[in-house]
């Protein structure tokens, strides 16, 4: 999990957090819900995972079941790992 | 999936319920449900938005309590239950039956065990056959109330769930789609169509349940303050488009539109927070979207469900297909499709909740122009990187331009959006160049002072906050604080308050308190496109015993009640006809009265009263001899004529619609000849705007107007039939005083000069709050007329029983008695000024006796 959440994190820090403190940013920190990811945010950090992750990801998986905390993200980008053969 | 099974639930919440019910717990429950009852208090109180909403607010508010006592496993069906209650409360129980029966087939249709795309077509034909049944293509046994409640629960939500049930691991509990579809507040709130069914069935008690109820109780609180300020807006403020004349009227036109926005999210306020004291911790609909500074910040704090609900069906789905032809092309495309999406689907809505397609082109227009504005925010913001920097917290000046310059321009185009046509927005436009220095240094003061307050952040810093754990003692002082706001409100706009001298403080604390519509509306029935929506909610409360407005229209000009003419009155109540429109009979004389029959000639010894005025004067809705007009003729020949005065004839001259120049006019044709003794004008609030849509109507009509005064206004304001109503209108606005003026010093002139007494009389609706200048007595006493003011007859009284039903606020039989009551010792009062009993030797008359009007006073 740690491999995952670690570089998304940071991408989130560096990217829409700017000047916020990141032991505030905790693996279950709301991100869509809390505001700090919007819709072309999203699809940002979508581009971003499949780029890091080589993954694949689906429009209906861009929510917030999936996206909503570091936590999701990372089951989100194991599953989808585990998944692709 | 069976419907039958449905029991108790056991799903696990995030958060681990609460166990025990211990004092700590007793405390946060008991300051909750303080709270509560002060919105409630305050629902009452500012009679708000619909009898129909105030009641539901109650049933929630009683129904949380024992939900909040409930244990878990049985607070979703309680929640189910006391919707359904709630449906049972609102509709006939017909009609109610009809909802939940078409409802729960909808529902099952979901979960019919056959391949997804063959449940969606089932479904695909279900909308259709009730599309037509709802255009009333055929026959529908269903009641009209039905509809948009029904359009309400399903219109939208029918597609979030299914593409959520496609995508879905499991199928859900019965329970929780129920509870989803049939929402509590929805048969009170038809405007609440979209909620997300993941984030519905995610969010359930996601969190500590007292912080959910608090944040329920905080949002259903400002969603009462934000009503509380819309009718501020509405009552006070608002400019109309006709009104525009310089860049002031302007400026206020295009912000006070905008304004009025203010009603859906104050009701979508209220009723997230109803959800949320139910459990469900739905996110916000609505978050300070005065502070967008950009057209996608915006996009994103504006009914920010409905963002959703395109987000997930439209853009996203979108935007994954297209991004193999490059993100930029696909972020243009997914994004002009929400846009045709939205324009496409507001119009479908209004079809579900008004029964009547729009399509219009200014509607398209403001959708495209947002949708091309949104589009150049995002690809700039795309090109330009992501990156948010935590704000410095002090004042910022390209902010507040950023914020002032959005705003700003989205108001102008929802003046655009709110407009009846492009050609009449345009017209508008020309009163940008009109204005003085004092009206220049006003506007230019607005708009500084919305620039400085704009560059604050205004709590909107840092996007991570930690979350602090929180005593007892902290939770009851912060209810304390809310609770204190909310006694606040409450006495400021209670009656006693309200009611105290003022002037305009007072009308505007009044005011707040007054669910009826502005006079402008009242006369011309104009609305925006929420504004208009808000029609389904008063259409849904009919009572069902009254016909409905629109239908006994309908019954009256099929019977041909009406006969229409060429000349400036334009129509009049045809002779000797006889139609039956709702539960009564509407019968005119051989002269076009609803009246008994009279004689040309004046009878020898008889007082004769004429009485004009609009549909109020003709008894619309009540029996013919129930309305005000034969009460006050039974009584003056009851009482007067039996102490031995002279035989009373009151003639009822009502024609609905009409306004005081049809009044003057029909005097002029008719009413002269019959010799009155008095000849009573009945005024409404809103008469100037209906004397220049007379004016205007005629224009439009091709009508040759001969009154050399009104020939000279038409002249003077540069009007022709090739124009739109609403440019005719705004061109005549600075006549309107004038025109006022000159109706009722021809009035007064005329009836002296048939002999009879000019008296003008001010009435108002039951259930309509009035202020002191929205009828012009003035000016008619200035015109040389008796003046008596009945707006005040209903006072004391329950009103809501006084008139036809919510949506039809004539008077029914009860109001008339009131009206014939209150003008009877009116009458007796200007005894002497009226001739009214006249000189017959040997007889002393008592009069009536009324504690509050001394005989003789």
């Amino acid at each position: 999990m740690q491999d995952v959440i670690a570089p998304v994190k940071e991408f989130i820090l560096t990217r829409y957090l700017v000047g916020e403190d990141p032991s505030l940013l905790t693996p279950t920190t709301p991100l869509i819900s809390g505001g700090i990811l919007d819709s072309l945010s999203t699809l940002e950090l979508v581009t971003f995972l499949e780029e890091r992750f080589d993954i694949q990801l689906e429009a209906h998986e861009a929510d917030r079941d999936r996206l909503d905390t570091l936590s999701a993200i990372a089951a989100l980008v194991e599953a989808k790992r585990r998944s692709t053969p | 999936m069976t419907i039958g099974s449905l029991t108790a639930v056991d799903e696990p919440a995030r958060v681990a319920p609460r166990t025990r019910l211990g004092l700590p717990e007793l405390t946060k429950l008991a300051t909750v449900a303080l709270q509560v009852g002060l919105v409630v208090l305050l629902a009452h109180q500012l009679r708000l938005e619909s009898v129909a909403a105030v009641r539901l607010l109650t049933l929630g508010a009683a129904g949380w309590l024992v939900h909040a006592l409930l244990p878990f496993r049985y607070r979703l069906p309680w929640f189910l239950l006391l919707s359904l209650a709630g449906i049972g409360l609102v509709l006939p129980p017909v009609a109610a039956v009809w909802l939940v029966g078409i409802g729960l087939v909808l529902v099952a249709t979901c979960h019919l065990p056959v391949a997804f795309g063959l449940r969606v077509g089932l479904l695909v034909a279900a909308a259709l056959v009730l599309a037509a049944l709802r255009a009333q293509l055929v026959p529908s046994p269903v009641p009209p109330a039905v509809w948009p409640i029904l359009g309400s629960l399903f219109m939208f939500r029918l597609a979030i769930y299914l593409y959520d049930l496609k995508h879905a691991e499991q199928a859900p509990a019965p329970i929780r789609s129920l509870s989803y579809f049939f929402l509590l507040p929805n048969p009170a709130f038809p405007l609440f169509p979209v909620v997300d069914y993941k984030t519905f069935e995610r969010t359930y008690y996601d969190g500590d349940e007292f912080r959910i109820y608090r944040k329920g109780v905080e949002w259903m609180f400002r969603g009462v303050v934000h009503l509380a300020l819309y009718r501020i807006v509405y009552h006070h403020l608002v400019v109309d488009a006709a009104e525009v004349a310089t860049l002031g009227d302007l400026a206020g036109h295009v912000v006070t539109v905008f304004l009025l926005y203010l009603r859906v999210s104050g009701q979508f306020h209220l009723i997230v927070g109803l959800l949320q004291l139910f459990g469900f911790n739905l996110p916000e609909t609505h978050h300070r979207y005065l502070l967008a500074s950009s057209f996608t910040d915006l996009w994103r704090r504006i009914n920010i469900y409905w963002k959703d609900f395109m987000l997930k069906l439209v853009y996203y789905p979108s935007f994954f297909r297209l991004r193999r032809h490059g993100s930029t092309l696909a972020l243009v495309g997914a994004t002009m499709l929400v846009f045709v999406a939205t324009w496409a689907l507001h119009s479908y809505q209004w079809f579900w909740l008004l029964g009547e397609p729009l399509l219009a082109a200014h509607d398209a227009l403001f959708w495209g122009i947002l949708g091309a504005l949104v589009v150049a925010a995002a690809l700039r913001e795309a090109k330009g990187g992501r990156r948010h920097r935590k704000p410095a917290g002090r004042w910022d000046g390209a902010l507040a331009a950023r914020r002032v310059a959005t705003v700003g321009l989205f108001c102008v185009l929802w003046s655009l959006w709110t407009a009846e046509a492009v050609p009449d927005w345009l017209d508008m436009w020309d009163a940008a160049v009109r204005t003085d220095a004092v009206e220049l240094l006003t506007v230019l003061g607005g708009l500084t002072a919305a620039f400085a307050l704009a560059g604050f952040s205004w709590g909107e810093g840092a996007r991570l906050r930690p979350e602090r754990a929180e005593s007892v003692a902290q939770y009851v002082r912060s209810g304390a604080r809310l609770g204190l706001g909310m006694l606040a409100l409450a006495l400021v706009t209670s009656p006693p308050v309200a009611r105290l001298p003022g002037g305009t403080a007072s009308a505007v604390l009044a005011s707040v308190a007054d669910p009826s519509r502005n006079a402008r509306d009242e006369a011309l029935e104009v609305r925006g496109y929420y504004e208009d929506l808000n029609r389904a909610q008063a259409g849904i409360q009919r009572g069902p015993g009254g016909a409905s407005a629109r239908t006994l229209r309908e019954q009256l000009r099929a019977g041909g009640f009406m006969s229409y003419t060429d000349g400036l009155l334009q129509r009049q109540l045809a002779p000797s006809v006889r139609v039956t429109g709702g539960e009564h009979v509407y019968q005119t004389n051989r002269w076009g009265m609803r009246d008994g029959d009279h004689a040309l000639e004046k009878p020898p010894e008889t007082y004769r009263i004429a009485l004009l005025g609009p549909s109020t004067v003709m008894g619309w809705g009540v029996a013919g001899e129930a309305d005000f007009e034969s009460l006050l003729e039974a009584r003056l020949n009851r009482e007067l004529r039996a102490a031995g005065a002279r035989r009373y004839e009151v003639l009822n001259f009502g024609v609905p619609g009409y306004s005081p120049l049809q009044q003057l006019l029909q005097f002029e044709e008719r009413v002269g000849r019959f010799n009155p003794d008095a000849a009573l004008f009945v005024l409404h609030r809103g008469d100037p705007v209906r004397i220049l849509h007379t004016v205007a109507d005629a224009v439009l009509r091709g009508i040759d107007v001969r009154h050399p005064e009104l020939r000279r206004v038409l002249a003077e304001a540069g009007v022709d039939s090739t124009m739109s109503k609403t440019r005719l209108v705004r061109r005549l606005w600075p006549y309107r005083d004038s025109l006022t003026d000159w109706t009722l010093a021809r009035m007064a002139r005329l009836a002296r000069e048939a002999g009879a007494v000019p008296v003008a009389v001010a009435i108002r609706l039951p259930g309509y709050r009035f202020y002191r200048d929205d009828v012009p007595l003035d000016r008619a006493s200035r015109a040389g007329m008796l003046t008596i003011d009945l707006r005040d007859a209903y006072e004391g009284r329950r009103e809501a029983e006084l008139h036809l039903d919510a949506e039809d606020k004539h008077p029914n039989a009860a109001g008339h008695a009131v009206l014939a009551e209150r003008l009877y010792l009116e009458l007796w009062r200007h005894r002497d000024a009226l001739g009214l009993v006249g000189p017959v030797a040997g007889v002393r008359l008592a009069g009536p006796i009324d504690p509050e009007h001394p005989e003789g006073e």
